[in-house]
């Protein structure tokens, strides 16, 4: 089931559904309908409610939502992008962009270099599967492979360390 | 006999005078600056013409070509609005010297009523209660001492041509005030090129009450009663509504008399306001507006009359045919002006397209707006965006008329303060009238940023979470997903199953 999160405020919901006729909120089952009306407009019926909420991109990428004379801006984001974002947050926080984790729990399927190559920040290392995606795992800096620590077709836990780089 | 008017203004009050002249069969024609070339006077109007630039003063403010273009297309009357040239003198005498009907006052009125000190001396004779303080302009420091002891701390140094809170200052210790004479001399000096001030009273808890008037040609007056205007951020009205709920029958028969002898005093023609301020069940004259305000139709709900019509009628030289003793306040009326602004960023304008709106409707629901989808909300002029007004029986049913209405109003691309007014109508002071002046200022500001938003209502969050990753979703079916493309970011996407 695909799975999102959405974050509006201080709240943060767990949002999952596949056709969405019936949605998971944080994990409570609700009824839903939605109807487009304009590319802008829509009808949503969750439950017994019904609200007609106004929407349009923002610049920033997130989503602006009027409703019930009520303005709301989020950041709404597949679950698998959410973690890849606290990830990299985490990554940034600490500087040690020279230290490849697994953002989640997944399987290699490709590596892209090898021992002592050099590498731009911005090239790809390797390719990792996770959710049903492919995923791209680049390079957050400049530097020279020190060590890889997996190879084709490692199964990998969260956190775990791929890639060291001087 | 009006065949054509040439509306010398913008936005919703350019459009809601377009109305006027439909009902009344006259021609209407506008002007419009470049920025304004889609805005919505433009597409209503009969004829539109570019008449500049897009800052004010090379288009809306330009009265020479203002005039010559009334001229070129054989307009028999100019309507200014409010705002621009609506109180410009300068411009009225120009306008009568072009042969051309000024919808509005005479030039001297004008003068009369926008000099404060001439303005209080007249109120006072005419027996219409002034605030305590100087009718003439204070020539020493020895003199505004006397006054002082005389009316009591603490005082206001206003500018004689002043307005818009300039050459204003507060007073609240004697020694204060030589220095407070001299700094709003020097203000005012520069702004407005006369250093003449007075001292008045300073009325701590006032209530904004005003009285709108008609007067014809012939020395006929009418009042439509009052509205109440008090919530306010600095000095801009927010919210108003009419009748207030703050006063009872007998002031209201004294404040709506003084204000027909306001009208009188300075022989005034047209639609007019007398503002007063009003503390402890006393009301004083602050300043009369010759000219037609933004909050008038919540009077027109009240009491059913068309008052841009009445404009066009005294402007062309019919006398009243209304009869003051037919006037009666029906109902409650509420006026909130949406602006695209941003709330918590100080109220700073929201610059933008609009990209969508969807725009309230049903029983007891008047909007005058002055935009549509595609409208520009540029730097240039003021960001208001319409006026929603609620009608219903009572202020109550008004109010929850007014929420309901908030609540069907969509605009996207640029923020609004729509939400901003639920707080207002929530707010117990405002429920049982005891808000004055200082309402916002002292309720809202410290509020901002942010926590004025009470514990938004869960509902709708879900709503819009499960709305969100509904269109994400579609998204993705369409495009693999993507991530954020932030060269930081080490994630990219390859393929979707």
């Amino acid at each position: 089931m695909n799975e999102y999160v959405a974050k509006i405020g201080n709240n943060k919901y767990i949002i999952n559904s596949d056709e969405f006729n019936e949605v998971k909120i944080n994990g409570k089952t609700v009824k839903c309908e939605i109807q487009k009306i304009t590319d802008k407009n829509y009808k949503v019926k969750l439950g017994n409610n019904i609200y007609q909420i106004t929407t349009t991109k923002l610049t920033n990428g997130k989503r602006a939502f009027i409703t019930g004379g009520h303005y709301f801006e989020s950041n709404i984001r597949s679950l698998l992008e959410e973690k890849v974002n606290e990830h990299t947050g985490s990554l940034n926080k600490d500087e040690s962009n020279k230290i490849i984790k697994s953002p989640m729990p997944g399987l290699v399927l490709k590596v892209n270099k090898k021992a002592g190559e050099k590498v731009k920040t911005g090239e790809s290392l390797l390719v990792l599967e996770a959710m049903k995606m492919e995923n791209n795992l680049k390079s957050l800096t400049d530097g020279i492979i020190k060590e890889i620590k997996v190879k084709t077709g490692t199964s990998v836990e969260k956190n775990e360390t791929l890639i060291i780089l001087e | 006999m009006i065949k054509k008017i040439l509306i010398a203004n913008r936005g919703e009050i350019a459009v809601r005078i377009i109305k006027a002249c439909k009902e009344m069969n006259i021609t209407s024609a506008v002007i419009y600056s470049e920025s304004d070339k889609n805005a919505l006077h433009v597409v209503e109007a009969d004829e539109a013409y570019l008449i500049g630039k897009s800052p004010a003063s090379d288009s809306y403010l330009n009265y020479k070509k203002i005039i010559k273009l009334a001229k070129k297309i054989k307009a028999d009357a100019i309507h200014p609005g409010y705002g621009f040239l609506s109180e410009n003198a300068a411009f009225i005498k120009e306008v009568e010297k072009a042969g051309i009907i000024f919808i509005g006052p005479n030039a001297s009125t004008v003068e009369l009523m926008g000099d404060k000190t001439s303005a209080r001396k007249l109120m006072k004779k005419n027996k219409v209660p002034i605030v305590p303080g100087t009718t003439e302009p204070i020539k020493s420091v020895e003199e505004a001492k006397a006054i002082v002891k005389k009316i009591g701390l603490p005082v206001m140094i206003k500018a004689s041509a002043g307005g818009g809170g300039k050459g204003m200052r507060k007073v609240d210790k004697m020694n204060e005030l030589p220095e407070a004479i001299e700094r709003a001399q020097n203000e005012s000096l520069k702004a407005f090129g006369s250093s003449e001030v007075y001292v008045e009273k300073f009325i701590e808890h006032p209530k904004h009450i005003e009285v709108q008037i008609l007067g014809d040609k012939y020395g006929n007056y009418i009042h439509l009663f009052e509205r109440e205007c008090s919530v306010q951020r600095r000095h801009q009205k927010v919210l108003e509504e009419a009748p207030s709920s703050s006063i009872n029958n007998q002031i209201r028969k004294k404040i709506t008399l003084a204000a027909i002898n306001a009208a009188k005093a300075c022989k005034y023609h047209n639609a007019g306001t007398i503002e007063f301020l009003y503390e402890n069940k006393r009301f004083y004259f602050l300043e009369m507006n010759t000219r037609l305000q933004v909050e008038h139709p919540v009077t027109e709900f009240i009491t059913g009359i068309d008052i841009v019509k009445e404009q066009i009628n005294i402007a062309s030289g019919k006398k009243l045919n209304i009869k003051q003793k037919d006037i009666k306040i029906n109902g409650h009326a509420i006026e909130c002006r949406i602006y695209a602004e941003d709330v918590d960023n100080n109220f700073a304008p929201s610059i933008g397209k609009v990209e969508y709106q969807k725009a309230p409707n049903g029983p007891g629901v008047r909007l005058d707006t002055g935009i549509q989808t595609n409208s520009e909300i540029s730097i240039y002029y003021d960001p208001m965006l319409a006026k929603l007004i609620t009608w219903a029986n009572n202020r109550k049913d008004a109010v929850t008329r007014m929420k309901r209405a908030l609540s069907e109003y969509h605009i996207a691309g640029v923020k609004t303060n729509i939400n901003f007014f639920y707080w207002i109508l929530e707010h117990k002071l405002f429920l049982d009238s005891s808000f004055d002046n200082n309402f916002l200022e002292k309720k809202f500001i410290p509020l901002t940023p942010g926590k004025w938003q009470k514990n938004t209502n869960v509902n709708y969050e879900k709503a819009i979470a499960v709305l969100g990753a509904f269109l994400l979703n579609e998204e993705n079916k369409i495009h693999p997903v993507k991530l954020e493309s932030n060269h930081l970011n080490q994630w990219e996407s390859l393929k979707y199953e």
